[in-house]
């Protein structure tokens, strides 16, 4: 509708339209947020957006953090050390790698919480079979076509481990 | 206010970039309609009759619509203090990087303040969730 029409009509006026005024209490949390959300958080997020859902909510899970912190505690991790442990369980989904070899992601958090091999290879071994196994068993065997699976599900294994691979095409039933 | 980058938004109409008088009137618009302004109340609770009881009220499936802005200033402070875990597990799972961000700085005000112990134990139950959950790395 062309312009005069509407002021003719009476139905638009530039009186009708809010002008947004944000209060200087959410101008001052904007102004935190972007100094603090840079662009890492951002695609890490979108990468995390993409996962199938059974393995967001096993990452969102209170459980999980539970089970971290019991973990960390029980192999005698430090406070700081236990955030590492919960940010590398998410790396392990959002790695873009189809197959993650076992051997790779334990010299990772070896060499991310600065602990032995040994250690590192025992600590991964709890969080398979307290977290991601428990977690993850009932991955259905087709992917719902209305909301497919942008990232194929890595659930871990026995029997993979055993292989050195978790195959993330072929994850276990 | 709504500068999201690459997040998908959930600010519908553009609801971030107004002040919490402003969107108590827009949602006295939908009441003037006889349409539940709860569509506006759901992405702002903050200007809802009683923010505090709606955002407790909230089912798991509204929760992640919940912008940014809600939590700013004192009633921000609030509202996080009458948040669940399992709102958090959702926010955490569906939300945007700004709302889970919002909710880190938010709760680290929150605990700032003096607080009954209720709220303090309820606080600090939601932060080690959030600090130890990949979901929120």
């Amino acid at each position: 509708m062309p312009e005069d029409n509407l002021e003719n009509t009476g139905e638009l006026e530039n009186d009708d339209i809010m002008e947004p005024e944000p209060s200087p209490d959410q101008i001052n949390l904007w102004s935190e947020l972007e100094n603090s959300t840079n662009q890492e958080i951002l695609e890490r997020e979108d990468l995390f957006a993409g996962l199938p859902q059974d393995i967001k909510t096993m990452l969102t899970s209170e459980t999980t953090s539970i089970k971290i912190i019991s973990i960390g505690q029980k192999y005698g991790l430090t406070k700081n050390q236990i955030l590492i442990l919960a940010r590398f369980i998410k790396d392990i989904f959002l790695d873009p790698d189809e197959d993650v070899e076992i051997p790779i992601l334990i010299n990772s958090l070896s060499s991310n919480l600065n602990i032995e091999l040994e250690k590192a290879k025992t600590i991964f071994l709890e969080i398979n079979n307290e977290i991601l196994i428990p977690s993850l068993r009932n991955v259905p065997d087709i992917p719902d076509i209305e909301t497919p699976l942008e990232r194929p599900v890595p659930a871990v294994s026995s029997t993979n481990i055993n292989n050195n691979i978790i195959d993330l095409k072929n994850p276990p039933k | 206010m709504n500068n999201i980058s690459n997040q998908k938004t959930k600010d519908l109409y553009g609801l971030g970039d107004y002040n919490n008088n402003q969107i108590k009137a827009f949602a006295e618009l939908f009441d003037a309609e006889n349409i539940s302004p709860n569509i506006v109340y759901d992405r702002r609770p903050d200007a809802a009759s009683s923010p505090e009881q709606y955002i407790r009220s909230m089912d798991i499936e509204t929760i992640p619509y919940i912008i940014p802005d809600t939590f700013a200033g004192n009633i921000g402070m609030e509202l996080m203090q009458n948040l669940n875990i399992k709102q958090l597990e959702k926010i955490g799972a569906e939300s945007d990087a700004y709302l889970k961000q919002t909710i880190k700085i938010t709760l680290r005000r929150a605990l700032q303040q003096p607080l009954s112990l209720q709220i303090k134990d309820n606080l600090l139950r939601i932060q080690k969730y959030i600090q130890y959950s990949p979901a929120w790395q």
